[in-house]
């Protein structure tokens, strides 16, 4: 439609030229980001006294695997990987349903009951009874060392409550819940049948927080966990990096040094790291493709 | 004439409150296993607060503690710092939301006009990449960058042409610009998220249809996109205030020296260092108390203000 | 409407946390102890280091279970994990097990679950009959008992000995004695044609020529560091250039003693002299900038960089941060000051500690525990113990004096990985009769004695104490706001100066926070470890 072109608006800057602009703003912020992103990369694999001495800014220095060896040398990172994806996997499925379906029922503005519930839970986000507490109730439920301690004790997570009611709230037209009592759905079958579908985003948006949160606790574990055999990837790789810390304080004292113990350390930190991130970044493409399905176009008219 | 067609299944707003609870029993039933796992892990264990209020000592346990009163709030205010603590943490948080907070929402307003696709995509992830950089790593990086001595912000300064000779990590007056710097960096990628997921919702044929009818791209997204976003704002700044005495002690702590400590003292930063010597249980708990009434303080104030300019309540 | 549903669940919170509060009760009530002697089954939760595997699976530890024909189950935590775990276990209260070990237990855990019952006294135990090789080591060194007993005079926790020290006119000094060594680049020193300083304002006058030329060759005369430090560091801080102001200050709580007085070094007049003089040369450019801020990781970078920048030092050993340039750097030992002015505090350095080992009040038979665990006090168990197995740190035969000799594969990985943390035995006699001592540890005993020792006339030093449990709790209420105070008045006057006209505000809040009592507390558990002898 040649009328298209008409947006060339009154500003006498076409829509084109907008576009770039931002595109190039975009690449400027992007490039930004990704500098430190490609350091703590070199920083990696370069000699840690090197880094620290500003000689790494664009490239390696001292080239060096020690710290991914150190991390893969331990027979209990691939335990750790797989108890991370299981418990990751089971954790978000439980806590993205909890969310996403307490979310929609308190959705509803005339649900009888509904502030009393949402204060229910807001209170739980301001007054916690504390750790021991906390750890004598999962002891006498029998949760401990068992992976539903990840899981359950922490209920449903408010703030994604809270902004999944909002989202339903102001998201979903009213329209299509009375198309659908026109077909004559109840609720659940509405639930599921109209609003997830059109809901993607915000299933995938708390997805990820779920997936993110799962993954990269390490506390939760540290004190419900007994079995090593069941430490999640995070914490295994804080051990290694809190043992890698403490011999090298206790190495001042006797041969293999103090400086040297550090560097491993050092590169122990930054790899472990990289080896931690690098499940999620690759996880959020996957997740990301549901932003783009919103609204089916159409399905709503005027 | 809803009320009839729907009697059955969807109750109208003039029922009697008996029969909207039964009729939205299934919705009920929806909200139960939350209820319950709240009531079991969070609720049975709150009588924990009350150690606030005593002298935790783990032979007498929970209840068996003596009373103290105020005792630990009075630790905690008359101790030679308090005032200093809590102005640090106040003007940390307050100035962290304050730089933090519009920029995830300009940026996924931007990103979500642009129309290459894949250019999209992998912006999105490289901006989202930073929020698993280890806060240990960042301050690692950090020092580094501003150290005097071949930091990367003084040979560029160098280069222009000045002189660093002083510690930039040391002057108390940057300690805030760097925590909110490198936290802007850290989460505004991931800040985005809730908003692209937002606005997704967005139904880009009205978006054609705007632009057809002569809209530029600055009245679409005044006019089209932000006000989607709104109610998320709305949401997302109550909360952001509703845990402002919450600035977590980690980056604080690893940023932390003893020059720069009149700004970077912060109140977790000073109860870690008090629990070292042995577990505070009743003093953390103390503390937490207080930061809780002055979010809830907070949160209630803001929450007022939201309702009344964007009609979003919080509760 | 909306107030009905809100007060039913409110009514039922209160009754779910009265239904817990009142089954939780009852765990408080200690349940009787009966002593089983056919019991041989033990649970123990230990600390061990997290490069290691569990401790069911070393070979000492399987060696030790046969010898009694004992089981251990084993709860094996490391790290940080430590920590959270050893406070839940002592504070919640169900489930304990029946020892701890190697779990880092502070004085005040001790003294709190040994005076609520939760840690059995052990006394009774240690004898010829249950622990023949502790009270073997105790004839060896007969004071060991009182540095693990309590002040309500039982001993919950055993003692470990760990002697790496030298003989210095008739008494035993520890390798920790002086943990910062100065170090001054002699190659430097050489080029400027300069003698080594042995005062105070010498030491200046080499730092003023290191700041003004460029030592290291490279064309720049500006990136030459002349005096750099780890501000508060235990090795890295600048305390023994203080000797020249009558001190130095290697204790982390500025404690100091002088003909068994004791007292806060950082409130004393010298102290104010050596910040202040420090001031100054901070002033004229003399001091790294970044002494209050640095990593080990960026100060061991400065010095190993392939240019040399670092004129004086301070680490606890040259080659650790000097790297490749070590051969250029030699000890700047102890200066002396104004009109001869001289003072050196040997730090405090322990050679017991006692937090390897408690035993739970629901261990069913203690004294079988406790047989198994004297094993460690074996030289030869210990050994293993503190290194690793005969066999893969020691070779499997010792050497013709029936020395064990470390195999090739010997040294700090190999160590963090075979190593039980627990009670055991090092002590200056077993050197040499079971192994060697490593060849560093040796070289800095030397270099102690030799070198360092020669100007040192002041040999008092705080003993190990056991502070009774008020005195915990006063230390626990003041050290980290004084310490905290004292940091940051330092680290300011020294890069800001004014501590002349500070320095009488700081003093009193320094009273004011507490100072009196803290150093009442230490006071009094020395003199009481001083009766007690």
């Amino acid at each position: 439609m040649s009328k298209k072109n008409k947006a060339t608006s009154s500003n006498g800057i076409s829509d084109q030229a907008i576009q770039k602009i931002m595109t190039f703003f975009i690449i400027l912020i992007v490039i930004s980001v990704l500098y430190p992103l490609y350091y703590v990369l070199i920083a990696s694999v370069s000699n840690p006294y090197d880094v620290y001495a500003g000689k790494t800014f664009f490239a390696p220095s001292g080239f060096t695997l020690e710290g991914y060896q150190k991390i893969f040398k331990q027979d209990s990172i691939v335990q750790g990987y797989l108890n991370s994806i299981i418990y990751t996997s089971i954790g978000t499925l439980v806590s993205t349903f909890l969310v996403i379906t307490s979310g929609y029922s308190l959705s509803k503005k005339d649900l009888p009951g509904r502030k009393a519930i949402m204060l229910f839970y807001v209170i739980t986000m301001y007054f916690t009874g504390g750790l021991i507490p906390t750890y004598l109730v999962v002891a006498k439920t029998g949760l401990l060392n068992s992976m539903w301690a990840l899981i359950l004790p922490g209920g449903v997570s408010v703030f994604n409550l809270i902004v999944t009611r909002t989202y339903f709230e102001t998201s979903i037209p009213k329209e299509m819940y009375e198309a659908a009592t026109i077909d004559g759905c109840g609720h659940m079958k509405t639930f599921y049948k109209v609003v997830v579908p059109l809901s993607k985003p915000i299933i995938a948006v708390m997805t990820i927080f779920a997936m993110v949160a799962y993954w990269n606790d390490w506390f939760t574990a540290l004190i419900y966990m007994n079995d090593k055999s069941k430490y999640p990837l995070q914490l295994v790789l804080r051990e290694i990096l809190i043992q890698s810390q403490a011999s090298a304080q206790t190495m001042s004292g006797m041969d293999g040094g103090y400086a040297e113990a550090n560097r491993i350390t050092e590169l122990v930190k930054y790899a472990s790291m990289v080896v931690g991130a690098v499940p999620m970044l690759v996880a959020y493409p996957f997740v990301q493709k549901y932003f783009k399905t919103g609204l089916m176009v159409g399905s709503v008219k005027g | 004439m809803k009320a009839q067609k729907d009697g059955k299944l969807l109750a109208s707003p003039n029922s009697t409150l008996g029969k909207r609870i039964l009729s939205y029993w299934q919705l009920y039933l929806l909200l139960l296993p939350g209820i319950v796992l709240t009531i079991i892990y969070k609720y049975v264990p709150m009588y924990g607060v009350q150690i606030a209020f005593k002298d935790y000592n783990a032979a007498k346990g929970f209840w068996g503690s003596s009373w103290v009163g105020l005792k630990w709030f009075t630790k905690f205010f008359t101790n030679y710092k308090s005032v200093e603590m809590i102005k640090n943490t106040i003007k940390l948080s307050f100035f962290s939301i304050l730089w933090t907070f519009p920029i995830p929402i300009i940026l996924s307003l931007i990103i979500n006009q642009i129309q290459y696709t894949k250019f999209k995509k992998v912006s999105e992830t490289i901006l989202y990449a930073p929020h698993f950089v280890s806060i240990m790593i960042v301050c690692g990086m950090i020092r580094v960058f501003v150290s005097p001595y071949g930091g990367l912000l003084t040979t560029i300064s160098q280069l222009l042409g000045n002189t660093v000779n002083i510690s930039i990590l040391d002057q108390v007056t940057n300690f805030r610009t760097i925590y909110i710097a490198s936290s802007i960096w850290q989460d505004a990628g991931w800040g985005m998220i809730i908003y692209t997921a937002s606005l997704a919702s967005v139904d880009k044929s009205l978006h054609e249809a705007a632009k057809i009818d002569g809209a530029n791209i600055w009245k679409r997204i005044w006019h089209m996109d932000l006000p989607v976003l709104v109610p998320m704002i709305s949401i997302q700044l109550i909360m952001s205030f509703g845990s402002l005495m919450n600035v977590g002690f980690e980056k604080a702590f690893l940023l932390q020296t003893d020059l720069n400590i009149g700004a970077s003292e912060i109140i977790a930063t000073y109860v870690y260092k008090q629990g070292i010597l042995k577990a505070m249980y009743s003093f953390s708990t103390a503390v937490s108390l207080f930061n809780t009434v002055i979010n809830i303080l907070l949160l209630y104030i803001v929450s007022k203000i939201a309702a009344k300019v964007s009609e979003v309540s919080f509760l | 409407m909306k107030n009905k549903t809100l007060g039913k669940i409110i009514s039922l919170m209160l009754v779910a946390m009265m239904l817990v509060a009142l089954t939780s009760c009852s765990k408080n009530s200690e349940e009787a102890n009966t002593i089983d002697t056919e019991v041989r089954d033990f649970d123990i939760f230990a600390g061990i280091s997290s490069l290691s595997p569990d401790n069911s699976e070393k070979p000492v530890i399987k060696e030790m279970n046969e010898n009694m024909d004992v089981n251990i189950n084993w709860n094996c935590v490391s790290g940080d994990t430590l920590t959270e775990r050893k406070n839940l276990i002592l504070n919640a209260g169900n489930d304990l097990p029946d020892a701890l070990m190697g779990a880092a237990l502070t004085d005040y855990e001790i003294i709190t679950n040994g005076s609520n019952g939760i840690f059995i006294p052990l006394e009774d135990y240690i004898n010829e009959e249950t622990m023949p090789n502790l009270s073997a080591l105790i004839k060896q060194r007969p004071d060991l008992l009182s540095t693990c007993t309590m002040p309500d005079g039982h001993i919950y926790t055993l003692p470990t000995v760990r002697e790496m020290g030298f003989d210095y006119n008739g008494s035993q000094f520890s390798i920790f004695s002086i943990p910062q060594f100065s170090n001054i680049n002699t190659a430097w020193l050489d080029k400027l044609g300069l003698p080594m300083p042995t005062t105070v304002d010498e030491l200046h006058d080499v730092l003023v020529a290191f700041k003004e030329n460029d030592c290291n060759g490279n064309g720049d005369p500006n990136d030459e560091i002349p005096l750099s430090f780890e501000w508060n560091h235990w090795c890295a801080n600048v305390t023994s250039l203080f000797s020249g102001f009558g001190f130095t200050d290697y204790n982390s709580d500025h404690r100091a003693i002088k003909d068994g007085e004791v007292y806060y070094q950082d409130a004393t007049e010298n102290y104010k002299e050596a910040i202040k003089t420090l001031h100054q040369w901070y002033e004229e450019g003399l001091i790294d900038i970044e002494a209050f801020s640095q990593s080990d990781s960026q100060y061991i970078a400065k010095g190993s960089s392939s240019d040399e920048r670092l004129g004086v030092f301070s680490w606890w050993e040259i080659s650790e941060v000097a790297g490749e340039h070590a051969d250029d750097y030699s000890y700047l030992t102890f200066l002396s000051g104004k009109d001869g002015k001289f003072g050196v505090n040997l730090n405090e350095a322990g050679t017991t500690s006692h937090d390897g080992f408690a035993v739970t009040n629901s261990c069913k038979n203690p004294e079988l525990l406790l047989k198994w665990i004297d094993q460690s006090y074996d030289p030869i168990i210990s050994m293993q113990i503190i290194y690793g197995p005969i066999g893969v740190y020691f070779e499997d035969q010792p050497d013709e004096n029936g020395v064990y000799i470390e195999t090739p594969e010997a040294g700090g990985a190999l160590k963090s990985k075979s190593e039980i943390y627990g009670p055991s035995r090092q002590l200056s006699e077993d050197y040499g009769t079971y192994y060697y001592l490593e060849e560093r540890a040796q070289q800095r005993l030397d270099d102690l004695k030799y070198t360092w020792f020669e100007n040192v006339d002041n040999f008092e030093i705080y003993p190990s104490v056991v502070y009774t449990l008020d005195e915990t709790e006063t230390i626990n209420e003041y050290l980290s706001d004084i310490t905290s105070y004292t940091s940051e008045k330092s680290a300011n006057w020294i890069v800001n100066g004014g501590i002349d006209e500070e320095w009488d505000a700081y003093i009193s809040q320094l009273d004011k926070m507490g100072l009196q009592k803290l150093v009442d507390s230490w006071q009094s558990a020395y003199d009481r470890y001083k009766n007690v002898k």
